[in-house]
């Protein structure tokens, strides 16, 4: 038995998570993958969007409950994973700090029928600038994949 | 946002939806329900859970002669499954007495039970007979997963 936190997407609004990268060099990702869950394959158009510290939109993508299902080979309607959102190009982010960001349109969330961003307890992956006193506190969960150039 | 805790069995996806606690969930109580009907999406799996803790308030409204009528009611509410079948036990209520055991009485009633095999919570309601008619029942439930 596994526990999770999340935060569900209410209809209209959108999930952020700010993000840094602090290493003076061009990053090239390959892949964001923020760690969803859908709750009865809510209908609707999804939006994972990364915008700089000016909120401009930097990239975007589109995708539905069913590319999450497709994503992991199931047909169930009760999925989690980190979903891949793989720019067409590597994309090219400097040093600073950016906004992830889900929204969606065509969706009403109820009881029955949702999306969730999941929160990340204990991030091996990622540092964290403040200390979260309980678990409530926990960013949004998220994996960032990066082009690296040079001999292997 | 809405801060759910989530409960999952083994494995990265379900056909069943996994047990979730924490946050507010607000369900519809149509008018004049005679048969006990399923509060839709209100069904616990006895596989995965035994006892769910809730505050439940119940709101029912409607307009008499141009003025409003109000009713509501902040309950506790407990389901258990007790090895064979679940059971629902509410006590401690402050504010209109809307909740009974198993008639409607008055027009402002509401009977609410479960289905002692499946789990699925359902209701019975009064018939309110005025006009802009409001029903809700709105529940913080906290279930306690099988470890």
């Amino acid at each position: 038995m596994s526990d999770f936190i999340a935060q569900s997407l209410v209809t209209g609004n959108t999930l952020s998570q700010s993000f840094s990268l602090k290493l003076n060099t061009r990053y090239k990702v390959a892949a964001f993958y923020p760690f969803l869950y859908i709750h009865g394959a809510p209908a609707g158009i999804f939006t994972f969007s990364v915008k700089d510290e000016n909120l401009l939109i930097v990239y975007s993508k589109t995708f539905t409950s069913a590319d999450i299902k497709t994503a992991l080979s199931t047909v169930n309607n009760y999925v989690r994973c980190f979903y891949p959102v793989i720019p067409v190009a590597p994309l090219a982010l400097d040093k600073g700090t950016f906004f992830f960001e889900l929204s969606a349109s065509g969706y009403v969330n109820s009881p029955t029928q949702f999306i969730a961003w999941i929160q990340q307890h204990e991030d091996l992956n990622n540092d964290l600038d403040y200390v979260p006193t309980n678990d409530a506190e926990n960013p949004l969960a998220l994996r960032l994949k990066v082009f690296k150039e040079g001999i292997l | 946002m809405t801060m759910r805790v989530l409960s999952f069995a083994d494995g990265f996806s379900a056909a069943t939806a996994p047990d979730i606690s924490g946050t507010q969930e607000n369900y519809t109580i149509a008018n004049n329900v005679v048969a006990s009907t399923n509060v839709s999406g209100l069904i616990f799996n006895n596989l995965t859970v035994k006892s769910v803790f809730a505050k439940l308030e119940v709101e029912r409204s409607h307009i008499i002669a141009a003025v409003p009528v109000y009713y509501r009611q902040v309950i506790d509410v407990v389901f258990h499954w007790d090895g064979a079948a679940w059971n629902l036990s509410p006590a401690n209520y402050t504010g209109s007495d809307l909740l009974q055991s198993s008639t409607v009485v008055n027009g402002q009633d509401v009977v609410l039970s479960i289905v002692a095999a499946t789990g699925q919570v359902q209701y019975k309601s009064g018939n309110m007979i005025g006009t802009s008619y409001i029903g809700n029942f709105k529940f913080s439930i906290t279930r306690i997963a099988v470890v």
